[in-house]
């Protein structure tokens, strides 16, 4: 609002006073003009020596509360993307016309950086989140950042946004790359230009019963993907067509979905935002990704920690009854870490299951925040430590 | 008084899209001040009208961007304000919109045609308001009226006067676009939306220009599901199929005819047609059971070929119908009815009639003759737009 106010003041021609007055009132006509205008105000100014940005770190939850800096980088159609640069959090600008409008062209990632004791910030894997935008840029016909420049950007948005990571032990700094056909393009086909952005926002818990159990309702009527589709990718297209699903189950009480296969509509897949684990005494069970499903990253070094603890691991497809007679559920994600399941409702019937600190959930939970926070020793090169 | 003369005195154009942002943000007195400003200007504009500087010979499916543009936007409660024009350009972002996130948008696809005398027609513009408002509840957005839909297509039309093509050379595509412009970081449904119209001149959708579609049946890629979006026009049904499209068209064919997902047994609608299948007296498309795109063209060719005596078949249509069929045709505004030469299913390629004489061309004349005045609407299928 400022901004066009004195933007329109230095193309003016006629004398300055009689507009700026005029214009100034107009906004007291409109309430939400003028209390944008207060917001705007009342924001701190960015001190580059505070520790920490002015955020009640105990009541973190996932709403947006975009940290200072982002990252922009753009490319065309068959060319590589040019250099990046941070900017401050702001709005883009796009064409009506651009192909993430209008096509649904885009593809998304998320990670975490986390505050040690030390102060240093700590990147869990992102190079597997680089390798998967690749994949999922191919599979929506889009050119995408290397690994080394999506790394690169992941690094400088966790160390511009430092303030913003929270203190030990109260969260993290969720980071959200984005890689959308911003050209504009008219007939169904591929945008000609693409833009990579990378904004970030401090974060608690992802569900709204914080560290409490899950409660699943298994979707029969809406299905998340279909064989051949985009389920396996990142792409911004899977996740509008289950919010009517999400709302649904949401306003009954339920945390979150679990979705079945599209064609017999009897196997597990995930749910909205993570993946499912069944667990039945020593084994470990959960569907294998064979393109509906998103591989997560999560999922996958959950995998690998359970393995070395001694637990049968198997990528298999897991029929709905199966997950009905399991002892422990829990779901995996970059937001939602690793979440015990307490209960699935599946038609009429509600299951309940095994939770709590000797869980084999809570086993994993440990050794993966562990890693992730730096209080267990990486041995797998997980980690990316920035000063 | 002093905003009203410099509105006259000045580059209108940079003025109106700096006040139009006011507008964005709930000005309402200088909103009003605008929309008076753009409907005197208009009207000015109207009386000395000429075309655009555009090769009308050579229109393809391009964007040629207009010079206005329509936009409004919801609040939490879901009204959206009366919206204004402003000059066709960038809009902004929060980069945690909605729509470039989560996918959450609606697009809708329409024609204005200019006659002989130079009136300005649109066909059954008030279906696509409607199938944009039950879009939007499938998507759990907030939509716009269908009064006020067409209020800003209408708009959108009389500001871009000049870019309607001559009588026969193309039609000016309206892009009426609602997408969920909030931000959010978790997965929800955007907390505001935003509606836009803009235009482009175009004349032929397929590169093939009117000569006949070679297709290609698609086994792996399907373009919906049950329990999906693909029975409204989400964006998200579109991404996804840019692949399946390029790899057929790296191989000769014109798009791509998908099969349904759970069977692949089925034959469903093209990338952005439906499709048609000529058998003697028989005409037989698809059943729009929830995963193909009810297009109104596909409604409006069904009518037509019932009061002509043809038998109209909606239901289930195996892929192997292919084979038997004696004429196939696609359907869409941007297509229009398009004749298909040929589909390549696995390794099979069967042909078909085209030409004059035929059904298909039956119908396209008549369907463009009621589009373009040469036939008379009993239907009140064309609304003129002044």
């Amino acid at each position: 609002m400022i901004k066009t106010i004195s933007s329109l003041r230095n193309s003016l021609v006629l004398p300055l006073h009689v507009h700026i007055r005029t214009l100034q009132s107009f906004s007291k006509y409109n309430v939400q003009a003028a209390s944008a205008l207060q917001e705007e105000r009342k924001k701190p100014t960015h001190q580059d020596d505070d520790e920490y940005a002015d955020m009640d770190w105990d009541n973190l939850g996932f709403g947006l509360t975009p940290a200072d800096y982002m990252y922009v980088m753009k490319c065309s159609k068959d060319g590589e993307f040019t250099k990046g640069e941070l900017s401050r959090f702001g709005n883009i600008q796009l064409s009506p016309s651009a192909g993430v409008l209008n096509y649904g062209q885009g593809v998304y990632e998320g990670t975490k950086a986390q505050r040690k004791e030390n102060g240093k910030l700590l990147l869990f894997r992102p190079d597997q989140n680089a390798v998967r935008m690749q994949i999922g840029a191919e599979r929506m016909l889009m050119p995408s950042p290397s690994v080394d420049q999506f790394v690169d950007a992941v690094k400088q948005i966790a160390s511009a946004n430092k303030r913003w990571v929270p203190p030990p032990g109260k969260g993290s700094l969720y980071i959200r790359p984005l890689l959308m056909g911003s050209g504009p393009i008219l007939g169904l086909a591929p945008a000609p230009e693409y833009t990579f952005i990378v904004y970030a926002s401090p974060v608690g818990n992802y569900f709204k019963e914080g560290v409490a159990d899950l409660n699943l309702y298994v979707e029969e009527e809406y299905v998340r993907a279909a064989p051949g589709g985009a389920g396996g990718v990142k792409s911004i297209t899977n996740y509008a067509p289950v919010l009517k699903a999400l709302r649904r189950a949401k306003s009954r009480g339920f945390s979150d979905i679990l979705y079945l296969d599209a064609v017999k509509k009897k196997y597990l897949e995930e749910a909205s935002s993570c993946n499912v684990f069944v667990v039945k005494g020593r084994t470990i069970s959960t569907p294998a990704t064979s393109g509906t499903i998103l591989e997560g990253i999560t999922r996958k070094s959950v995998m690998e920690i359970a393995s070395d603890q001694g637990y049968q691991v198997v990528e298999k497809a897991v029929h709905v009854d199966e997950v009905m007679n399991a002892d422990e559920v829990f779901c995996t994600g970059t937001a939602v870490g690793v979440a015990p399941v307490g209960t699935i409702t599946y038609q009429d019937k509600r299951v309940g299951y095994e939770t709590g600190d000797e869980s084999v959930c809570q086993k994993l939970r440990s050794v993966l925040v562990g890693l992730q926070t730096g209080t267990i020793e990486d041995t797998k090169g997980w980690i990316t430590c920035i000063n | 008084m002093a905003l009203r003369r410099l509105l006259q005195s000045s580059t209108t154009s940079s003025y109106l899209s700096k006040i139009c942002t006011f507008r964005m943000h709930g000005t309402k007195a200088t909103a009003s001040i605008v929309e008076e400003h753009v409907s005197e200007m208009l009207r000015s504009e109207r009386e000395d009208e000429e075309c655009a500087d555009v090769d009308w010979d050579n229109l393809g499916f391009s964007l040629v961007p207009t010079d206005y543009m329509f936009a409004t936007r919801s609040c939490r409660e879901g009204n959206f304000e009366q919206g204004c024009l402003s000059r066709y350009g960038n809009m902004e972002l929060n980069p945690a919109a909605g729509i470039l996130n989560y996918g959450q948008g609606l697009i809708e696809g329409m024609k204005a045609y200019r006659r002989e005398d130079g009136r300005v027609f649109m066909f059954r513009p008030e279906l696509n308001a409607m199938r944009m408002k039950n879009g939007a509840e499938r998507m759990c957005m907030h939509s716009p009226s269908v009064q006020h839909f067409m209020e800003g297509v209408k708009q959108t039309v009389l500001a871009n006067r000049r870019w309607v093509p001559p009588p026969g050379k193309g039609s000016l595509y309206l892009r009426p676009l609602l997408f969920g412009s909030g931000a959010s970081l978790g997965v929800s449904a955007a907390s505001e939306y935003t509606f836009v119209v803009f235009g482009s001149p175009v004349q032929n959708y397929f590169k093939e220009g009117t000569a006949a579609l070679n297709l290609y049946v698609e086994e792996v890629v399907p373009r919906a599901y049950l329990g999906g979006t693909g029975a409204v026009k989400a964006i998200s049904n579109y991404g996804p199929v840019l692949d399946a499209m390029r790899r057929a068209k790296a191989r000769g064919f014109s798009d791509v005819l998908y099969l349904d997902a759970e069977t692949k047994k089925n034959i469903e609608e093209v990338s952005a047609a439906n499709i048609f299948l000529v058998k003697g007296n028989t005409i037989v498309t698809p059943a729009t059971n929830g995963t193909i795109l009810r297009g109104i063209t596909r409604e409006s060719v069904i009518e037509i070929a019932l009061d002509l005596g043809y038998e109209v078949e909606e239901r289930v249509v195996p892929v192997a119908e292919l084979k038997e069929a004696e004429e196939v045709f696609c359907t869409g505004t941007a297509a229009g009815i398009a004749s298909v030469g040929s589909i390549t299913f696995q390794n099979t390629r069967t042909e078909y009639k085209v030409g004059d004489g035929l059904v298909t061309q039956q119908l396209r004349s008549i369907l463009v003759g009621i589009q373009t005045g040469s036939i008379q609407d009993t239907k009140n299928w064309v609304l003129e737009i002044d």
